[in-house]
C-alpha cells in the first residue's frame, strides 16, 4: 500500500515537472519572441508611444555623464604623436586643479561660477593680461575650465570672444596663433586667414588653426556669425585618457 | 527527475542569455554602416557624363565625404565641454534615445538632402529603425540658448574650413544653420548659453536631453 502511494505521489510530482517544464518552456519562448520584437525596427517604432513618454531621463547631468561624452568627440579628433608641448593659456592639463583656478581667479580679480559639482568654471570678462600668453586687447567673454570629475584635473580651456568686431577677433586669433605655431610648429590643419577683412567678406567666413597630438588637441578659430558679430574660440583640451 | 530539473534550470540560465543577446542585436543594429556610396558615385558618373558644373554634393566627396566631414562635425561638437552635455543621453538609444551614430546618419541624410544629392530624402529612417525627425521637434526638449547655438555654429564653421570646405559650402551651410536657428533656439533663451544642466529644470518623465525622442513623433510633428 505505502509503495503503491509513493507510486502514485512520484507520477503526480513527475506530472507536475513536466508542467512546470513546459510552462517554463512557453515563458521562455514567449520572452525570447517578445525580446526579438522590441530590438527589431518593426518593434521599436510599434513600441516607441509607451517607452518615449517614460525616457529615464532626469533635468540634470553629471559631471561624470558630461566627461564620457565628451570623451567620446575628443578620442575622434586625437593625433598619433605626443605634443612637444601643451599649452593651455598659462595652465597645466592633467595637473591643475580646481583650487589653483580659484586661486588664479582670486589674484586676477575674474569671476567664475561653478558647475556640475565643481567639474566646469565658467569665468567670465577675464582680462586678456591674465592669461599666458598675455595679449593685448579687450577682456575674453569666457574662459571655461573643465575638470575630470573623479581626479579633478584639468581636461579641458576653453576661451570665447563671443561678440566682436573682426578686427578684434583677428588680432587675437592672429597672436594666439603665432604664439601657438613657436611652440608647436606649423599647424596640423588650417583654413581661412586670420585677417579682419578676409573674416569680413560674408557671413560664416572662418579662419582656423589646430594642432592634433596623441595627447594633446588645441587650436584658435575665428567665425563672423553675424554683420558686426565675430566669434573667437580657442580650446586646449588632453588627449590622456 | 534530474533530467526535468535539469531542463527548468536550462530555461532559468536561458532567459538572462537569451535577453543580453537580444541587447547586442540592438547595440549592433545601431552601429550598422551609415550609408552605402552607391549615390555618390552615380553623380559622379552623371556629372562626367552630361559636362554640367559639378555639384556641391559632389565636391564635397558625395556620400562618403559627406559621412566624413558629419563625422569629424559631431566629433568637434560633442569634444565641446558645454556642448557634450547635450549628448549625454545619446549613449543609451535602447531608452529611446537616438545613439550618437544615428544622430550622425540622420545629419548625413538631411544634408545630403538639402544638397540635392541623389537618392536622398529627409526625414528618412536610419539604422536600428531610428525615425530622424525635423530640427524643431528634435531639439524642443532642451532649452538651447541663442549663445549656445552660435558656440555649435562656430564650431562646425571651423570644421568645415579645416576639411576644406569651399566658400559655397559655407554658404551653404550658413543658409542651414540661418533657417533652422528659430527651430533649435528656445526663444526664451536667446541671448542664454551655458550647458543642458545651467539650470535647466526638465520634468524626469520627459525625453529632454535627446537630440531626437520616439521614432513615432517624427509622423506626429509632421517632420
Amino acid at each position: 500500500m505505502a509503495a503503491a502511494t509513493e507510486t502514485t505521489g512520484a507520477k503526480v510530482f513527475s506530472s507536475k515537472a513536466k508542467t512546470v517544464a513546459k510552462a517554463a518552456g512557453a515563458i521562455t519562448v514567449a520572452f525570447v519572441a517578445f525580446m526579438l520584437l522590441v530590438h527589431s525596427a518593426s518593434g521599436r517604432r510599434l513600441l516607441a508611444p509607451f517607452y518615449a513618454a517614460k525616457c529615464p531621463v532626469g533635468g540634470q547631468v553629471t559631471g561624470e555623464q558630461v566627461e564620457a561624452s565628451r570623451l567620446e568627440g575628443a578620442k575622434l579628433m586625437l593625433g598619433t604623436e605626443l605634443a612637444p608641448a601643451r599649452p593651455a593659456l598659462g595652465f597645466e592639463l592633467d595637473k591643475t586643479r580646481p583650487e589653483d583656478v580659484r586661486a588664479w581667479a582670486q589674484k586676477q580679480s575674474v569671476a567664475c561660477a561653478e558647475e556640475r559639482g565643481g567639474a566646469l568654471f565658467r569665468c567670465t570678462r577675464v582680462k586678456a593680461s591674465a592669461l599666458t600668453p598675455a595679449i593685448e586687447g579687450p577682456d575674453l567673454s569666457e574662459v571655461l575650465f573643465a575638470f575630470e570629475p573623479k581626479a579633478m584635473t584639468l581636461v579641458s580651456v576653453t576661451a570665447y570672444h563671443e561678440s566682436v568686431s573682426e578686427d578684434v577677433a583677428a588680432a587675437r586669433g592672429a597672436a594666439v596663433a603665432a604664439s601657438l605655431e613657436k611652440s608647436l610648429g606649423a599647424p596640423h590643419k588650417s583654413g581661412g586667414r586670420l585677417e579682419a577683412a578676409y573674416l569680413a567678406e560674408a557671413v560664416l567666413r572662418t579662419a582656423t588653426v589646430g594642432y592634433a597630438y596623441r595627447d594633446y588637441v588645441g587650436g584658435v578659430s575665428a567665425t563672423k556669425l553675424r554683420p558686426g558679430t565675430t566669434m573667437l574660440r580657442e580650446q586646449y583640451m588632453t588627449g590622456m585618457r | 527527475m534530474r533530467v526535468t530539473f535539469r531542463a527548468i534550470l536550462s530555461v532559468a540560465v536561458a532567459i538572462p542569455v537569451l535577453a543580453l543577446a537580444g541587447c547586442d542585436e540592438t547595440i549592433d543594429a545601431t552601429k550598422a554602416p551609415a550609408t552605402s556610396d552607391a549615390g555618390s558615385d552615380a553623380t559622379t558618373a552623371s556629372d562626367a557624363a552630361t559636362d554640367a558644373p559639378v555639384s556641391l554634393f559632389t565636391r564635397l566627396g558625395g556620400e562618403p565625404g559627406l559621412v566624413k566631414l558629419i563625422d569629424a562635425l559631431v566629433a568637434a561638437e560633442v569634444a565641446d565641454p558645454e556642448i557634450a552635455s547635450y549628448f549625454v543621453f545619446n549613449g543609451a538609444p535602447a531608452a529611446g534615445h537616438p545613439s550618437v551614430t544615428q544622430i550622425k546618419e540622420c545629419f548625413v541624410k538631411q544634408v545630403g538632402t538639402a544638397l540635392g544629392g541623389p537618392g536622398f530624402t529627409y526625414p528618412t529612417a536610419v539604422s536600428g529603425g531610428f525615425q530622424c525627425r525635423d530640427m524643431g521637434t528634435a531639439h524642443k526638449d532642451l532649452h538651447i540658448g541663442g549663445l549656445t547655438f552660435d558656440k555649435f555654429a562656430t564650431i562646425a564653421a571651423a570644421t568645415a574650413t579645416a576639411a576644406g570646405v569651399p566658400a559655397d559650402g559655407l554658404a551653404a551651410l550658413s543658409g542651414f544653420l540661418t533657417a533652422n536657428r528659430p527651430l533649435i533656439v528656445d526663444p526664451a533663451r536667446e541671448d542664454a548659453g551655458g550647458p543642458f544642466d545651467s539650470g535647466i529644470k526638465v520634468d524626469s518623465g520627459s525625453d529632454a536631453g535627446s537630440d531626437a525622442a520616439a521614432p513615432s513623433d517624427a509622423a506626429t510633428d509632421g517632420g
